[in-house]
């Protein structure tokens, strides 16, 4: 039963929203509306799940000996966060100063300055990676570089024909590519949700098959 | 031979500062995708209510947020009006932000423009919303019912609206947008983060999607057809030399590559 | 139900029937066979040399979550990292795992210990020292799980699964700590960026395809078979399509169809 259960709720709810699809039936439709309604709902206590599920992992560094005082010290900066903008955004509205404040001049440039390092990454990344190894690495760094000149304002001004080539390989070349990857991701995300609606793979309960 | 990274990061770091403070001024084209979302927007008339959705974080909305700031002027100046929402849970302070970019330009909050705030679900809450926006979003970002809003008198769906701006860093993204809204028969406009760009084109040649916004390039050259240009085509100057550093690097890197090949024995011991 | 949607419903159909007999076929003894994935040959590689030097491997299957459309992927890179485990138990390596969701924590952790206990290992599994769930804020746990890479000085990494903005963060700080990378993803505006720093990579449905292939179970065999049927149609759909557009006859097919 432990097993029967969610997999037959899966395989249910999976075929009612599956055949909403396609059939144009009133009853059908709004059971599948309501159905959607319940996982709209199901995802925000999943968030609040979360939020449960940091703090009590948190908390638990915070009470162990045998943790290293830095870690503890991050860890109860993140409690100390988590209070304030729940505590904020709950009492005040996350528009209003004391939540909006604390965003915009912590959570917010702090994200964009990790966020920034890929730059660097990015850079030291393709300086390892583009040689000229063989055909394909050559094909892959002229038309990388092309691509490049032709996005940025400066490609223009080197030669006026960059924007077109480069408009021209995304056009082509890369929907071609892409809608190749694409189907196949697309087929083989059909084949394992046919499997899960019918009960055949489990791996999202944790079981094995 | 061997770079230390760090020389690279500095070189770069100063590469993209120096035309942030001088602005070098370099031109921007207009590329057909945003030539065909602008298109699209300028053919809405006053009255015309369409909705826009800001699927960005604090690391994506130097990329996208000003592509919906762009947009979202250019839908003020026409007086079309504008259902905001967001699927990300970060997105709720983009929707506000552009609410107080309407105030200050004279609309009114409930008329001209509103803010539907964060919808959780992504793909779910997003069909959801679409089937029935005010059943899915009965109080707005302000605590007032939607119910009551002028602006939502007569939509219920996103079938009723003229247009769905949706702008993304992931999901709910491009496909999700297609996937839920193409049977609602909305036409589909979409901004996304650079990376976003070559996977979204293929939408665009099918006529899924009428028009794309690729980065902050994309803002720059929507800025550049409304004639205001603006913080987004500042920026253009500092992505062209990042660019060309790291086109520097590559060939560097080459050269390099090349002469230490050279120098290695052909073959054997 | 308009002809668009009439035609869907074939597809869809025909989907069905196709996978359920694949896997009838497999189930009983005629096992398809799949082509060599070198990605997923080098686990055993990453793994031993791992052993060899006595520096831990990472794993971490995505940042997606089981709940939402990200999950297909998250699945798949946990699959992926169960094998991993095996191997590690097996071969003596220290396994860790970054998790960014709370519902992929109680997952990670179960496959985890099956591997474990599988191998005849349990006592080797410390799931408090292994298993890493910080936050679900997306920059607090890249930079978390790169400060793990850098300190742990982690000799291999398998990065399988569904990645944003992530993917070249993980796969350059895995390089740069000195490991051997494995990546898979079907965004395809992240494999770029993981053929760029990584070492193997699982190309779009190589992924998916990767727990039939290293479980050789015969479910999941049986519906990769399917998919290859399902792709030879779509291929031949494709060169009709691209045909009748050349002589320019395409319009009255779409006017039929709806399309």
């Amino acid at each position: 039963m432990r097993k029967e259960l969610p997999l037959g709720i899966a395989g249910v709810v999976g075929f009612i929203v599956l055949l909403d699809y396609f059939l144009k039936m009133p009853s059908l439709n709004s059971l599948s509306k309501l159905l959607q309604d319940w996982a709209i709902i199901v995802s925000g206590f999943a968030l609040a799940l979360a939020a449960v599920n940091l703090v009590l992992r948190h908390t638990s560094i915070l009470t162990q000996p045998q943790k290293k005082t830095d870690e503890r010290i991050y860890s109860a900066f993140l409690l100390l966060g988590l209070a304030y903008f729940t505590i904020t955004g709950i009492s005040w509205g996350i528009t209003k100063p004391p939540f909006k404040w604390a965003y915009d001049n912590f959570f917010s440039p702090v994200g964009a300055a990790t966020f920034s390092i890929l730059v660097f990454f990015i850079a030291s990344a393709a300086f390892r990676t583009f040689r000229a190894r063989n055909r394909e690495a050559i094909v892959l760094l002229v038309c990388g570089v092309v691509v490049m000149l032709g996005n940025a304002p400066v490609g223009e001004v080197l030669w006026k024909g960059f924007p077109g080539i480069s408009a021209w390989l995304m056009k082509i070349p890369n929907v071609a590519g892409n809608r190749g990857v694409m189907i196949g991701a697309a087929l083989g995300s059909i084949a394992i949700g046919v499997r899960t609606l019918l009960g055949l793979d489990r791996a999202y309960l944790g079981l094995d098959q | 031979m061997t770079t230390d990274r760090r020389v690279i990061y500095v070189l770069l770091a100063v590469c993209i500062a120096i035309p942030l403070v001088k602005p070098l001024g370099l031109p921007v084209s207009i590329g057909q995708p945003t030539r065909a979302y602008h298109t699209v927007i300028d053919a809405l008339k006053p009255g015309d209510t369409v909705i826009m959705s800001l699927e960005v974080g604090v690391s994506t909305a130097p990329d996208v947020f000003p592509q919906a700031q762009a947009v979202f002027q250019h839908l003020m100046d026409k007086g079309v009006r504008v259902i905001i929402v967001t699927f990300a849970q970060q997105g709720a302070l983009y929707t506000d932000e552009l609410c107080l970019a309407g105030e200050a330009r004279g609309k009114k909050y409930g008329t001209d423009f509103v803010a539907l705030g964060f919808v959780p679900g992504a793909e779910t809450g997003l069909a959801g919303f679409a089937a029935d926006i005010k059943k899915t979003v009965p109080v707005d970002l302000r605590k007032n019912n939607t119910a009551d809003l002028p602006i939502l008198k007569g939509i219920t769906s996103a079938a009723d609206t003229k247009a769905y701006l949706g702008f993304s860093d992931g999901v709910p993204g491009p496909f999700e947008y297609v996937r839920q809204l193409q049977r609602s028969g909305v036409p589909i406009l979409v901004g996304v983060v650079t990376v976003m760009g070559p996977q979204t084109e293929p939408y665009i040649q099918s006529g899924q999607v009428k028009g794309l916004l690729t980065g902050l390039r994309g803002a720059a050259e929507y800025e550049m057809l409304m004639k205001k240009p603006g913080a987004a085509v500042a920026g253009m100057d500092a992505q062209s030399a990042g660019h060309l550093l790291i086109i520097v690097f590559i060939l560097l890197g080459n050269i390099g590559f090349a002469i230490t090949r050279r120098k290695q024995p052909k073959g054997g011991a | 139900m308009t002809i668009t949607r009439q035609v869907s419903f074939l597809v869809t159909l025909l989907t069905f029937i196709l996978i359920l007999v694949s896997i009838r076929n497999a189930r009983s003894g005629r096992l398809p066979e799949i082509r060599k994935i070198p990605g997923l040959e080098a686990i055993d590689e990453v793994v031993g040399r791992a052993t060899e030097m006595g520096r831990p491997v990472i794993c971490i299957p995505g940042s997606g979550d089981v709940v939402d459309s990200s999950a297909v992927q998250t699945l798949a890179g946990l699959a992926i990292m169960q094998h991993v485990a095996h191997r590690a138990a097996a071969m003596g390596a220290r396994l860790l795992v970054s998790v960014k969701w709370p519902n992929v924590y109680p997952l990670v952790l179960e496959q985890l210990r099956q591997a474990y206990l599988a191998e005849g290992k349990i006592e080797d599994f410390q799931p408090m020292e292994q298993v890493y769930f910080v936050t679900q804020e997306q920059m607090a746990y890249i930079l978390a799980t790169l400060g793990i890479m850098q300190r742990e000085k982690v000799a291999g990494a398998v990065l399988t699964g569904f990645f944003q903005a992530d993917s070249l963060l993980m796969a350059e700080g895995a390089a740069q700590a000195g490991a051997v990378t494995i990546a898979g993803t079907t965004r395809t505006y992240q494999i770029p960026f993981f053929v760029a720093a990584c070492d193997y990579v699982l190309l779009g449905d190589e992924l998916l395809v990767a727990g039939a292939y290293l479980s050789k179970d015969p479910v999941k065999l049986g519906s990769v078979q399917a998919l290859d049927y399902l792709k030879v149609l779509a291929i031949a759909i494709i060169g009709i399509g691209a045909l009748l557009a050349t002589g320019g006859l395409e319009k009255p097919l779409v006017k039929l169809l709806k399309m």
